[in-house]
Parts: structure tokens; sequence; C-alpha cells
């Protein structure tokens, strides 16, 4: 099963680092294709034919991206069949399956906003993660006590994932937005659509957020008798869960609208980050990295 | 803002707005004043503020060190200031100074999060009406430069059908499509209004009325509930929980377990507790797994070794046969180290065992380090000596005996009458947000008004999202055309 596990995840490495190549010569041809016609230098149909390569490199961008959310899911599947426990236990597990639920994340906002160039700045958040998560120890630790409770384990990291999935496409959405404020770009998706993409996702993180929270504090009751205790980890996560709060808010405050709003997005992505890898150095209770 | 935005979009009735009482100059600028101020304080922009403020504090909480609760005196708190500079450097002063070593436990914090509180109460009941207006009581008729100037608008020219006609039709169609419809009719006109999920948008006021019952919560907590996070009992003790109680907790045995790779496994604690001396409960309890009773909880949370001790006088009475739990360790030595009281002479003795798994030159294995104190105040001991495992050993007048290397644990315990309140509020805070995000509110508004040759059909939504979707927008356009 580890050996399967393994292999899905190499190949759910490759496919992913061909998706996030195919993504950036869509975004390129994209440019290339649009400037062409823009400035009608060279024949007519140059523009046209580069146009149609790049959209079907875009294409097969989403295709492959796909397919790692596949070999992800597989990879997960015999991690945990495995280990008997949910995938979510160690660093490298915790990454992996954040991989998962960027990729997750962004397939559904990349499939209802038709806003494939977005797919250029997402996909390398995903091939990053991947790649520190093959960088760090992939074995099996034994779960220590305050971890046994494969229930809230697993709905507590999971719920998580997806948040942070979320939170990533709609910092590729902020960045794609800021490239785009006064929609001079005229090959990118209009900064309405961005604006209205990066809000999508963060109203599917800012709820999963919310239950990551609710979800850790019913653990921490159960486990330690205080559902708060201003742990580094918990804070951390609830300062996220409070900025992505002032970015919903900050939406309707004249303003605040647009660049400073986008701006959030950049700080809680920064955020999530640091909640995230929390674990490597804040001590305190989280501190079950798997990598002391 | 989001009101003033919100009554834009629907253009409230003039009847929402108070006319204003013809004041006298000086009271006009004090109501103005007053006014400026409600609409600072229930305004978004503050709420805003005011997240982003608490934020930036419990991130600045989390990242740097905080004093531990212990540490009380201003002493004690230099010393502990003095141990986190190496880390902080010259910015150690800086930090203190604004009292960002003690965020959470701070005035200005729990300031800071009041302010927050009352700001969602004030918007809340600020907004309450003209939300429930918007849902009640919507604005059917809108004027034509509403539809030019909306965020979504569409036209089109139906000929040769006149405008109530055309009126029926398309709320015919809305009807179908599961909206809500109402019409207004004058002379040449139809004013349509229609929507979906209308009550979904009393989510935002479960969310916020939750972060206020969070609050609350925390308040009762607080008044009414009691937690002692170091609880001792050591193997074959019984001790009283306090607090006003009549509960004894007796641990009968304590385990630790670890795996061979070296990580622990278990710590479980098997207890008796005790009523007003009755036994109710016998249980076992590990990290994940508290006892419960009357709504008071006991959880695993620490353990360490302790000591069977006995004592007797010089005429042979038993004074005392308990266990002593080592829980603190000693400065200087590191020592595992734990205090008692002998009755009835005064005196009470300090016992010192190597620290864990380490060779003492002065302590050897078997043996436990008593050091006896002629009463309470007294600063250094009257005598040092080694009790051997099992044996009868003469201390000044008593007789002393070390019978057993034994364990205790460390409990935590907890009656936190506010927490089913907190579960309450998330629950509402989760759905609340589930009705806002998954349910939102879609608006349309159309005006049909005969020309000379039909009807022109003006369709508009303040935004697009927030509109007709696609796939509902075609299907009304292709009946109406057809």
């Amino acid at each position: 099963m580890f050996k399967m596990s393994e292999y899905s995840f190499i190949a759910a490495f490759i496919a992913l680092g061909l998706a996030t190549l195919l993504y950036a010569w869509y975004f390129v041809g994209l440019r290339r294709a649009r400037m062409l016609l823009a400035l009608e230098t060279g024949a007519p149909g140059a523009g046209v034919t580069t146009e149609a390569t790049s959209s079907s490199a875009g294409w097969y961008g989403t295709l492959l991206a796909a397919n790692a959310v596949a070999f992800l899911t597989l990879s997960l599947i015999f991690r945990t069949i495995a280990t008997g426990h949910g995938p979510f236990a160690n660093m490298y597990e915790f990454s992996v399956a954040f991989t998962w639920g960027i990729l997750i994340v962004y397939l559904y906002v990349e499939r209802r906003f038709q806003a494939r160039a977005l797919g250029a700045f997402v996909t390398p958040i995903a091939v990053a993660m991947m790649w520190y998560a093959s960088t760090v120890p992939s074995n099996v630790e034994p779960l220590v006590p305050a971890l046994q409770n494969n229930l809230l384990l697993t709905v507590h990291v999971a719920v998580a994932i997806v948040a942070y999935g979320a939170f990533s496409v709609a910092f590729g959405g902020a960045i794609l937005y800021l490239l785009q404020r006064d929609d001079a770009v005229e090959w990118l998706p209009s900064s309405a659509v961005l604006d209205e993409l990066s809000y999508r996702s963060v109203i599917i993180g800012f709820p999963m957020m919310a239950l990551v929270i609710i979800l850790g504090a019913v653990w921490a009751d159960v486990a330690w008798g205080t559902y708060w205790s201003w742990d580094p980890k918990e804070t951390a996560s609830l300062v996220t869960w409070l900025v992505y709060g002032g970015y919903l808010h900050a939406r309707s405050v004249r303003g605040w609208r647009g660049i400073r709003s986008a701006l959030l997005l950049l700080l809680g992505f920064g955020l999530t980050l640091l909640t995230y890898f929390g674990n490597l150095f804040f001590g305190g209770l989280h501190s079950y990295s798997g990598l002391v | 803002m989001t009101t003033r935005k919100a009554v834009a979009r629907t253009v409230a009735p003039p009847s929402h707005r108070r006319p204003p009482p013809a004041p006298t100059p000086a009271a006009a600028s004090a109501d103005d004043a007053v006014d400026r101020l409600w609409r600072f304080l229930s305004s978004v922009r503050l709420a805003l503020i005011l997240i982003l403020a608490t934020a930036a504090a419990a991130l600045a909480g989390a990242l740097l060190i905080q004093v531990p609760a212990g540490v009380a005196s201003a002493g004690d708190y230099a010393a502990w200031l003095d141990q986190v500079r190496p880390r902080y450097g010259a910015l150690t002063n800086f930090f203190s100074a604004l009292g960002l070593f003690n965020v959470f436990g701070s005035l200005w914090f729990r300031l800071l999060l009041g302010l927050l509180i009352l700001n969602v109460i004030i918007c809340t009941a600020n907004r309450w009406q003209g939300l429930w207006h918007s849902i009640a009581h919507p604005r059917v008729r809108m004027h034509e430069t509403f539809f030019r100037q909306a965020g979504s608008h569409a036209e089109w020219v139906i000929a040769g059908e006149a405008a109530s006609v055309v009126g029926d039709r398309l709320r015919a169609e809305l009807r179908r499509q599961r909206y809500r419809v109402l019409v207004e009719r004058d002379d040449s006109a139809t004013y349509l209004y229609a929507d979906l999920n209308r009550f979904g948008k009393l989510g935002t006021l479960a969310s916020h009325a939750s972060i206020v019952l969070v609050l609350a919560a925390v308040v009762i907590s607080s008044l009414w509930g009691f937690r002692d996070s170091g609880f001792v009992v050591p193997e074959g003790a019984t001790r009283s929980i306090g607090f006003g109680t009549t509960l004894a907790l007796k641990l009968e045995k304590f385990a630790d377990e670890y795996y061979p790779e070296g990580p622990p496994k278990d710590y479980r604690s098997d207890v008796v507790l005790y009523d007003n001396g009755v036994e109710v409960r016998r249980a076992t309890i590990r990290v994940n797994e508290p006892l419960e009773y009357k709504g008071i909880r006991f959880h695993q949370a620490f353990f360490g070794p302790a000591a069977a001790i006995e004592v007797k006088d010089s005429q042979g009475q038993l004074l005392l046969s308990d266990a002593v739990a080592l829980q603190w360790q000693r400065q200087s030595d590191g020592r595992a180290v734990g205090t008692f009281v002998i009755p009835g002479t005064g005196q009470s003795a300090e016992l010192a065992a190597p620290r864990s798994g380490e060779f003492d030159a002065e302590i050897p294995a078997g043996q436990i380090q008593l050091q006896l104190y002629k009463d309470a105040q007294a600063q250094t001991p009257s005598l040092i000596v080694n009790l051997k495992q099992g044996q009868w050993t003469r201390v000044g007048n008593l007789d002393i005996r070390f019978v057993q290397e034994r364990q205790f644990t460390g409990l935590q315990i907890v009656y936190d009458p506010g927490a089913a309140l907190i579960w309450v509020a998330s629950v509402l805070f989760v759905l609340g947000m589930l009705s806002v995000f998954l349910f939102p509110h879609r608006r349309v508004w159309a005006l049909c008004r005969e020309t000379s040759n039909g009807t022109r059909v003006l369709l508009a939504s303040p935004s697009k999202s927030t509109g007709l979707p696609d796939a509902d927008c075609q299907r009304l356009t292709s009946d109406l055309r057809r």
C-alpha cells in the first residue's frame, strides 16, 4: 500500500508539473496572440494560430491538473489504508492534502469562471507544496495521545485543507486582479470577473476556516479541557480567519473595494502559510509535525 | 456603509426616513454630533478597522513568546524578561512597553474585543430593520434611471402586445422559476419585482449574533465556572477537588506507555470519584477520554513521580500515611521535589528524587532525600537525611518510612457552564454563513412600458451575481420573444 501511495504521488507530481508548464504556455501564448492581434503585425492568421495552440495547451493543462487530483486522491487513499488513520498526521501528509485542496478548489473555480489564466498563478503554489512534501520525511509516525481521535483528526484537518486551498486560489485571483486593476490588459479576464472569482473562493474558504477553528476548539475541549488557550497555532488560524472576515467587510466599504481588498487577500494568504507552517516553529500544543 | 448602499440599491420608500423635527441651531449641532458618532460606531468601516486591529494584536501574541501564567510579581516578570532577552535583543524593552508579551491577558486587548462586539451589536441593531424591510416590503416601482444604471440590465421591445399582457407573461415565467413576484401597475406600465432566497440573508444576523453569544458564553464561564489546571493526585491517595464541591478523587493507578520508537502512546489514570464520601464513578481517564460528572470534567494533563510515605512519632503512633507527588522541579539541582506537612507537629518536609533517569551522587537508586523544616516559615532545613525504600529511619524525634516509589497524575478539572453556549453559537455561525453563501438573495426588477408599437421591457439587477442566473435569464428571454 505504501508503494502504491508513493507511485501515485510520483504520478501526481509529474502530471502537476506538466500542467503547470502548460498553464504557463497558455498564459504566455494568450498574451502573444492578443498582442499580435491588437498590433496587427505579421500575417492576419498568425495570431489566431498561436491562440489556437496555446488554448489547446490550456485545455491539456486542465486535463493534467484533473489527473493530478485523481492521483493525489489515490495516494491519500492508499496511505489512509496503510496507516489506519486519515492522512493528516505529519507535515508530509498535510502537504499532499494541501496540494489536493488547492487543485480541487482551483478546478472548480476555473470551470465556473472559465478563467484558465488563473492556472498559471495557482498551479505553481501546488507544485511548491508538492515539492515541499517530497523533501520532508514521509515515514509513518505513531500517533501521540493527543492525536488519537480519528474522527476529529480527519474532519478538522480535511476541512482545513479545503479552506487553505480556497485561500490559495483567492490569492492567485488577487494577483491577477492587481495586474488587471484598470482593465488595461485585454487578454486577461476582466477585473470584475477576477474580483468575483476571488470572492467566490473566499466564501468557500471563510466558513470552512470557521469550521476548522470550531472543530479545533471542540477537540481541544475534549482532549485538554479548554476550548481556547491562545496556543500560537490556534491564534494564527484565528488571525487568518479575521483577515478574511475583514476582506468580506472591506468589499462593502468605500475606498476598500478593489486594490485594498486584493491586498488583504495577499496578506491573508501569507497568514495562511504562516498558520500552515506554524507547526514547525510555534511550539505549543500543535508541535507534532513529525520533523522534530 | 453597507446599510447606505443597500438602501441605495433598493431605494427605500420615503416613509422609511424620519423627517428632521426642525431643531434649534444648538440642538442641531449636538444632534449632529450624536448622529455622526452613531454612524461611526455602526459603520462597517469601524468594523473593518477593529477586525484588522484585533488580528494584528493577536498575531503579535502568536509570534512573540507570551508570559506564562505563573509569572505574577514584578520581580518574576523582570527575571522572565531577562530569559527572553537573548531572543529579542534590543527590542525586548520596546515589546514589553507595548504589552506585547502579555497580549491575551491584557486590558487593552479585552477592550479591543469589547469594542468589536459593541460594533457588531450596534451594526446589527442598525441594520436589521432595513434588512427586514427589503425582505418583507421590497420596493416594486423603480424609475427608468435605475434600470439604466444597474450593474446588470437588459432591454428589449415586444411588438404588438400591451404592457399588462407582457407583465403577466413575465410574472408567470418568473413564478414558474420559483421566484416570488410582486406586481404594481399604472396606466401605461407594469412594474415587477422578483426575488429568490429572500430569507437567506437573515443568516448574516445569525452569524453576527453568534459572535455576541461567544462573548456571553465567556462571561458566563468566568462568572460561574471554575478550573484547576494542576490538580495532582499520587497513586493510592485521595484528594478533595474543592471549589465548594463535595467531590474527592482517588487515583488507583497511573500508566504511561510508549511506542518502540520512543514517542508516547498512551497516558491513563484509573480513578474513583467520591461525592460526600460515596463512590459515584469508577473510570479510566485518557487524553481524549475525560471523566464527566455533573458537568465537571476531569482531563488527563500531566504526570510525574510520587513517593508513599509513613510517619510515626516517638511513641510509635502513626501520624501520616500518604503519598506525596514530586510535582516541582528544584531550580538549583533539577531534582523532582514535593512537600508535605506532618500533622500535629507543625513541621513540614520536602522530598527530593534524582532528575528522572539520571545518576545522582547524593541520592543512590532506591533512596529518596528528605529535608525537614521546623515550621512553615523556616528558610533552611533542620535536618537532611536519605530514606531507604522500605525501611524506617529516625529523623529527629520522628520515624519516617519511604514505603514505595509511585506515580502521580496531573488532571485539569473544569466546570464550564458557558461551553454549551459556545457550541450553540458555533452551529449558528456556520449555518448563518452557509445560508448567506449557499442561498444568495437574487433580485430582479422589471418595467414594462407601452410604446406606440408595443411594449418596451426593462430588466435590471444590482449586479450580475445577485441577479438572475444566466440560465434563468435565457429562459425568460426566449419565453418573452416567443
